[in-house]
């Protein structure tokens, strides 16, 4: 602690920028790491129920159920669109083959972008702890340069080339290094951990879009 | 059922909680390595004291007996007049003579050899008793001796008074005000690599420097008395003396020191 306290300006500048990198970065790590496990989990609760139902009006009303699950945006997306084009097929008379073309290129459409708003909405904050992997060492290895700097500096105007003046100068620089490792390895860590199970949620979106779309041309075909 | 779903469905506007409980993990953390979980001994310093070995009896030794080699510096001269007065009696006590005569008989024996040859002559004769007088006040001298000796040996300071000084308080025994200065400001002195670059010149180089330090362990003022004629050395004997301007304990009294710093000793003392 005493090295830290005892640091010169500039040091104690970069230890605080490392130290809200820090904060940030694990706040980041928990909020994602609850955020992630909870859709993962939900996921999987959803595509059970999801498969166990034959009707859509059923499902719709047990989506609260699964509040967490990007699946379940994609089908409220979906159901939503399908509930407007039944609307203005009823308000119109008569039943042709380019309206039900119409309709599954509109839930395609409509598929792509929930899928690309929910993989923001996951992949939300993630580049802060990129930034923290790569940054962060670099940070403190400038205020352990600094630090250096200043230490060599003292010895200069001492005179005196002693372990006794060199060593303190040069421990406090080399905490800079220290923290900034501190903060980057959670941070790279967290990043790969999540970007990971992030491509793992991305791939179920993108079978579930298939299926939704699959079970859209079935409906209008044996219409 | 509300089919469109409003975005505050997901928990993304609590991010701010989550910074709370990071800043939270990160102040317990400080704490955590800043306690001194192991109860090393890194806070409380023990107190360190100096005490010189080698020169006991400094300030106020204990009191009691002269003994031992110390006291025959300081107070030989007392002790040596006294025998001479027992000297005196002791001419009186001639008859100690007859012991050692035995061994000087065997020359007086040799001597009536020649007394068949030479005719009985006054001077030979005055010679002889000459000698024999020599003889026999050696003989004397040697028995005073040896009961000098015996005296000295024999308990004449009875046994169960402690060893000290006379008009010590026993209060102060083996505290050196001078060590202990001198040990400290050897601590602080740095040593120099220039200084040591060339072993054979070290031992000449020692400055003589007067320290005056008040009783609270402060340095009040000091004087190089006699340089070295090295300035690094004497620059490096400054900085170690303003280094130490405040002793890490008090001192008895107000002290003027006389320390001799010598380069040698000092670098082999560093080592």
């Amino acid at each position: 602690m005493d090295l830290v306290l005892n640091a010169g300006p500039v040091v104690k500048l970069v230890l605080l920028i490392l130290v809200y990198f820090s904060v940030v970065s694990w706040a980041i790590i928990i909020y994602k790491q609850l955020t992630v496990h909870r859709a993962i989990r939900d996921s999987d609760r959803f595509l059970e129920f999801f498969w166990s139902k034959k009707r859509f009006d059923a499902i719709g009303q047990g989506l609260g159920e699964f509040r967490h699950s990007p699946l379940t945006v994609l089908f409220r997306e979906v159901y939503h669109e399908l509930a407007q084009d039944r609307q203005q097929l009823e308000g119109q008379e008569g039943d042709n083959l380019v309206a039900d073309l119409g309709k599954q290129e509109r839930v395609a459409r409509v598929l792509r972008r929930s899928t690309t708003s929910e993989g923001h909405r996951l992949e939300k904050y993630l580049s802060f702890l990129a930034t923290t992997g790569s940054a962060a060492p670099f940070i403190g290895l400038f205020g352990t340069v600094w630090g250096i700097m200043d230490a060599f500096r003292g010895i200069g105007e001492s005179g005196s080339a002693s372990l006794a003046v060199v060593a303190p100068g040069i421990s406090e620089a080399l905490v800079a290094t220290a923290i900034g490792l501190v903060a980057a390895i959670p941070a790279v860590i967290g990043y790969n951990h999540f970007v990971n199970k992030i491509n793992v949620l991305s791939g179920e979106m993108d079978n579930f879009s298939q299926e939704m779309l699959n079970i859209v041309q079935r409906m209008s075909l044996g219409k | 059922m509300p089919l469109r779903m409003n975005k505050s469905y997901h928990d993304d506007n609590k991010f701010g909680r989550f910074l709370l409980i990071s800043l939270l993990i990160h102040g317990l953390l400080w704490i955590a390595l800043a306690a001194n979980w192991f109860g090393t001994a890194r806070r409380v310093k023990p107190p360190v004291y100096y005490v010189d070995l080698v020169h006991k009896p400094v300030l106020k030794p204990q009191a009691g007996r002269p003994d031992s080699r110390p006291v025959k510096q300081s107070k030989p001269a007392p002790p040596k007049p006294k025998p001479i007065p027992e000297v005196t009696p002791v001419k009186t006590v001639t008859p100690v003579e007859p012991k050692p005569q035995p061994t000087v008989t065997p020359p007086a024996q040799q001597q009536p050899k020649p007394a068949p040859e030479v005719r009985p002559n006054q001077k030979l004769q005055s010679a002889l008793d000459e000698i024999r007088e020599r003889q026999a006040r050696q003989a004397e001298r040697d028995a005073l001796k040896a009961k000098l000796a015996a005296l000295q040996q024999s308990a004449t300071i009875p046994d169960d008074v402690p060893v000290g000084m006379p008009d010590g308080s026993g209060t102060e025994v083996g505290v050196s005000a001078l060590a202990f200065v001198q040990a400290y400001i050897q601590q602080n002195w740095a040593l120099s690599p220039y200084l040591l670059a060339n072993p054979s010149r070290m031992g000449s180089i020692e400055a003589k420097v007067l320290l005056v330090y008040a009783a609270d362990g402060r340095l009040e003022r000091f004087r190089i008395l006699e340089a070295s004629g090295d300035s690094q050395f004497d620059d490096s004997i400054k900085k170690a003396i303003t280094k130490s301007q405040q002793l890490p304990q008090p001192l008895p009294q107000r002290v003027e020191l006389s320390v001799l710093f010598n380069l040698k000793e000092m670098a082999q003392a560093r080592r």
